[in-house]
């Protein structure tokens, strides 16, 4: 520990940086955001994706218009379907863990999911009692 | 209705306006004959308005956010002024209205946001090592959007008229049965636009605090500033979407005929209310985080020591944003959600002041024991604790819900907000202005000076705000333009006046402060007047265009500090080897002409000038286009022309 | 420059994130997406309030048919997937795929945008206007916000065409189809939660 500021001159922001040092080793402070980037095989993530949300989107249409369930279940279905489609689609189209450094954008998405889902709960809980007065 | 009719409603021809309009055309005169006497067009543009300096950014924030508060300070003073005597006429109820209107709206949107912006974009890329922010063009493009909006919104009371309906803008009263007129659109407009140019700089800072820090600086080692800065702007990637969806959908209303607060159609105001809550409890505290932050930086800085429970002021932070999003419903416990929702979001409210109390005792913690240094910045620091327990208590009596049913829209709760919007954001911005000036300018405020602007902002303060507390007790609500002699609320009204004017004489001697420090200044040759713990005392005041000719690689927290105690004075000392070229941003005219483009976009739907708005935004959308097709938005700077830079400066080693 | 357009070409990190400052501006437009989550949820929570409050004008269960809200929904999942196949043709390098799928994306975001304007016209023609309810006040913003991301999202990839066209495939044009394609993605997500809870949800009475 001589000296604390050391000073190097390959700049992160210097393109030509970059084209030399092909490691790539950015560092990652926070291991469960590691980033993976996606193989060049087959792009079976994607069929997935895509003939799971066509599945899942089918299932749910079929259950509300056959009246598949009872009443009070309907609703939730429907939710939760959307829900778990959403994370299909998010998990295969969306290459979540791919970047440079820490993948923050799952922890931030997963912050923003988190909040929205306040924003429609707790407005909806306000309003209604709101409306049940009026 | 004629358009000479619709630019000047009988509501702008009132003497006051008039005079203002005088003022307005004799100050851009002046300005223009200075510009031209003195040939300073050309520097003006290519210094300045296609800029993409992030330092340079932060002067024209700054500037913008002085002027913004002359007139929300002059809006005060007048409502001030109105609320001396009793049955005063010196203000009609309407022009009581616009005034208390703009007064709020100015000192939140255009006040206190580009003054946090200011801050940001001054230190924060110093701060962590950086060269610029991610997208210095985006930012760029902030600035003018802002900029353009806050001219949007400030030419409102001499054309057309000004907005009346408070500055949270309420439902149903701003539905175009209850207040027709251009005034609203204004509101609506300019804060939509302002948004689009916040909400940039949020995804900017976030990206730049995220992806851009010197190597080694770890989360953990950022300084405290930068730890504020990223919640902060992460809050308005998560909040400011609730107030665009709340202004959107009243514009809906009442541009293009919509229902969504039309009770008759189905429509719930307090759905308004709700939006613009979700967004603006959060909102106070993206206000106030960043002042938190300056504080840590202050205190540790002139208490010589480093600052006290650093983990659990990080902790705290993020404690704040989280809750923050919690606790809306606070501000409309008297519509009558229901007792279950008040009491879930009575209780939301109380814990905030845990993390918050913690913060505190940190702050002294780190004074206990330290050399304290009595600077101005320290003073606005010191001075922040008291006001800010004193607004902290009031809040959890706020918060207590079958109490804020008595003290709901009183004084005792105007004086609340300002308590926490001034002890804690403008002592703690002012705080940082003083701490981070020489580091922008190159020369330091005069402290003398300073000194009489703090303790009479600081006294002012007091007299002020305590009389509204008490004037609340006794029952008078706020937006009331005149009461009665009978009602003795005449003395403690009387004090607080004076209190104000007390307050905006300390402005002036602020004002007179930078003028005179700018031309008598002692000019700081060291870049580190402070004997600072960052990285931003590393560099030379001003800091050159590229930062850092070298970036630098932390070790530890104040890395700056224990790089001094170590390596002494040789510790910037950068080898000529080290030096290499820089790719820098290239300046560009095209923020300033977005800026504009919404402006007319802007303007033209204030007026329902459909072509002109159309114009505009397809302005917009051409130069977002264009801009797509552009690849070359980087030059180089030579080597040469960093290593004499740097050399002049003193910085290489020989 | 050239160097560090063909940075990804040896490496292991694919081309568009070949460069440091432009892999931060995905990370920047990842964070947009993030606040545009926010933003949808606030119509959302709108639209849900507003639901049952059609002030004597249609109901849910008057207005929407199962028919179209299932074809607009296949069509921009479709076209979803080919924007999925477009960044795969990206990861092989080959300029041609890439141009056509992105093509093919195009061409069914398009129908998706003209089912959704017929949709809106036939409703507009049978007097239900936003003006008459809360609820279609709503509807029509929540799903009309949507219509006008992918509008604009239509436009965005029409320029990425011209790009393609005139660039090739290289760090910055790589990387500017990848951002699309994050976006593209987004409104197929916020479109299942349109299809859930306002097509389904208003045909459950």
């Amino acid at each position: 520990m001589s000296q604390q500021i050391v000073t190097h001159a390959s700049a992160a922001v210097e393109p030509a940086a970059h084209a030399s040092g092909m490691e790539h080793a950015d560092p990652v402070e926070i291991a469960a955001l590691m980033p993976h980037f996606e193989a060049v095989g087959f792009p079976a993530k994607q069929v997935f994706g895509f003939v799971g949300s066509v599945a899942l989107t089918l299932l749910a249409l079929w259950v509300v218009s056959q009246h598949r369930l009872p009443a009070p279940l309907l609703l939730p279905a429907v939710l939760v379907s959307a829900a778990v489609q959403a994370l299909v689609q998010l998990g295969s189209f969306m290459h979540l863990r791919e970047a440079r450094g820490e993948t923050w954008q799952i922890p931030v998405l997963a912050l923003a999911f988190v909040i929205a889902a306040g924003i429609v709960g707790f407005s909806f809980w306000i309003m209604t009692f709101k409306s049940g007065v009026s | 209705m004629s358009l000479l009719g619709q630019l000047f409603p009988s509501s702008v021809l009132r003497p006051m306006e008039l005079g203002s309009d005088g003022l307005i055309v004799l100050t851009v005169a002046g300005l223009l004959f200075v510009l031209t006497r003195y040939r300073k067009w050309g520097w003006l543009w290519r210094e300045w308005i296609t800029t993409v300096d992030h330092k340079k950014i932060g002067v024209m924030y700054l500037v913008a956010s002085l002027v913004m508060l002359f007139r929300g300070g002059v809006d005060a003073l007048l409502l001030r002024t109105q609320l001396a005597a009793p049955n005063s006429t010196f203000l009609g109820p309407e022009h009581y209205d616009e005034i208390f209107t703009t007064h709020g709206t100015i000192m939140v949107f255009f006040m206190a946001m580009p003054l946090m912006f200011a801050l940001y974009n001054a230190v924060i890329p110093l701060m962590i090592g950086a060269r610029d922010v991610a997208f210095p063009r985006l930012n760029a493009i902030s600035f003018w959007v802002f900029a353009f909006a806050a001219i949007l919104f400030n030419i409102s009371f001499v054309i057309g008229g000004s907005p009346d309906a408070g500055w949270t803008a309420y439902a149903p009263l701003t539905e175009l049965t209850f207040n027709p007129g251009v005034g609203e659109n204004y509101y609506l407009l300019a804060l939509l636009i302002s948004g689009i140019g916040t909400l940039a700089s949020g995804i900017n800072f976030v990206a730049t605090i995220l992806g851009m820090r010197a190597r080694g600086m770890t989360l953990m080692r950022m300084p405290l500033f930068v730890w504020s800065a990223l919640v902060s702007s992460a809050l308005i990637l998560f909040a400011f979407p609730a107030l665009t969806v709340a202004l959107g959908l009243t514009m809906l209303d009442r541009l293009f005929g919509s229902s969504f607060f039309t009770i008759a159609h189905g429509g719930m105001p307090m759905m308004y209310v709700n939006l613009f809550w979700i967004w603006g409890h959060p909102e106070v505290y993206l206000l106030v985080l960043p002042a938190f932050g300056i504080f840590s930086e202050v205190v540790a800085t002139f208490s010589r020591k480093r600052l006290f429970g650093y983990a659990s002021m990080v902790g705290s932070l993020l404690a704040i944003t989280l809750l923050s999003f919690g606790v809306w419903v606070h501000h409309f416990f008297t519509m009558g959600a229901g007792a279950a929702v008040n009491a879930f979001f009575g209780v939301s409210t109380m814990l905030i002041a845990i993390p918050t109390g913690v913060k505190i005792f940190n702050w002294i913690m780190t004074m206990w024991g330290g050399r304290v240094r009595m600077t101005v910045a320290m003073l606005w620091q010191m001075a922040f604790i008291p006001v800010f327990v004193l607004g902290g208590a009031t809040g959890v009596l706020l918060a207590v819900v079958p109490g804020d049913y008595q003290f709901h829209n009183s004084y005792f709760m105007v004086a609340h907000f300002h308590t926490m919007l001034i002890g804690g954001v403008v002592f703690g911005f002012l705080s940082g202005l003083y701490y981070w000036w020489p580091k922008m300018f190159g020369y330091m405020l005069d402290e003398r000076q300073g000194r009489w602007a703090f303790w009479l902002y600081f006294i002012g303060f007091w007299v002020t705000f305590v009389p509204q507390y008490l004037l609340g007790l006794e029952g008078m609500t706020r937006r009331m333009y005149t009461y009665s002699a009978g009602f003795g609320w005449t003395t403690l009204n009387q004090i607080s006046t004076l209190g104000a004017f007390i307050m905006g004489a300390g402005f002036l001697v602020l004002v007179f402060n930078i003028v005179y420090s700018m031309l008598h200044g002692e000019r700081d040759l060291t870049g580190d007047p402070w004997d600072g713990r960052t990285l931003e005392w590393s560099l030379p005041s001003p800091a050159p265009e590229y930062n850092f000719a070298c970036l630098p690689t932390v070790a530890e927290r104040d890395t700056w500090w224990e790089a001094k105690r170590e390596g002494g004075a040789v510790a910037a000392r950068l080898r000529a080897g080290d030096i290499g070229p820089i790719v820098m941003p290239k300046p560009t005219a095209v923020p300033f002409f977005i800026g504009l483009g919404f402006f007319v976009a802007g303007a033209g739907m204030v007026f329902s000038w459909w072509v002109v708005a159309a114009v505009g935004f397809a302005g917009v959308l051409a130069l977002l286009v264009a801009g797509w097709f552009d690849y070359r938005d980087h030059e180089e700077l030579s080597r040469d022309v960093v290593l004499r830079a740097e050399a002049a400066a003193g910085r290489v080693q020989a | 420059m050239n160097a560090s357009l063909e940075a990804g070409q040896s490496g292991r990190v694919p081309l568009e994130f070949s460069d440091h400052h432009g892999a931060l501006s995905i990370l920047g437009f990842w964070l947009f997406l993030a606040s545009d989550v926010v933003l949808f949820s606030c119509l959302f929570a709108v639209y849900a309030s507003y639901g049952m409050r059609t002030a004597g004008g249609p109901t849910p269960m008057q207005l929407f048919h199962y028919g179209p809200a299932l074809a607009e929904t296949l069509l921009l999942l479709c076209s979803s997937f080919a924007c999925g196949l477009c960044v795969y043709q990206l990861r092989r390098r080959s300029t041609n795929g890439t141009t056509a799928w992105l093509a093919v994306t195009m061409l069914l975001g398009l129908g998706f945008v003209a089912m959704e304007a017929h949709e809106f016209a036939s409703y507009v023609a049978s007097g239900a206007t936003w003006h008459k309810s809360a609820f279609l006040s709503a509807f029509f913003t929540l799903v009309g916000t949507h219509g006008l991301h992918v509008s604009f999202g239509l436009l965005w990839a029409a320029s990425l065409l011209v790009q393609l066209r005139r660039h090739g495939l290289n760090a910055v044009s790589a990387r500017k189809l990848y951002v699309f394609s994050l976006y593209w993605h987004f409104l197929d997500i916020i479109w299942v939660f349109i299809f859930s809870a306002v097509y389904l949800v208003g045909r459950i009475s």
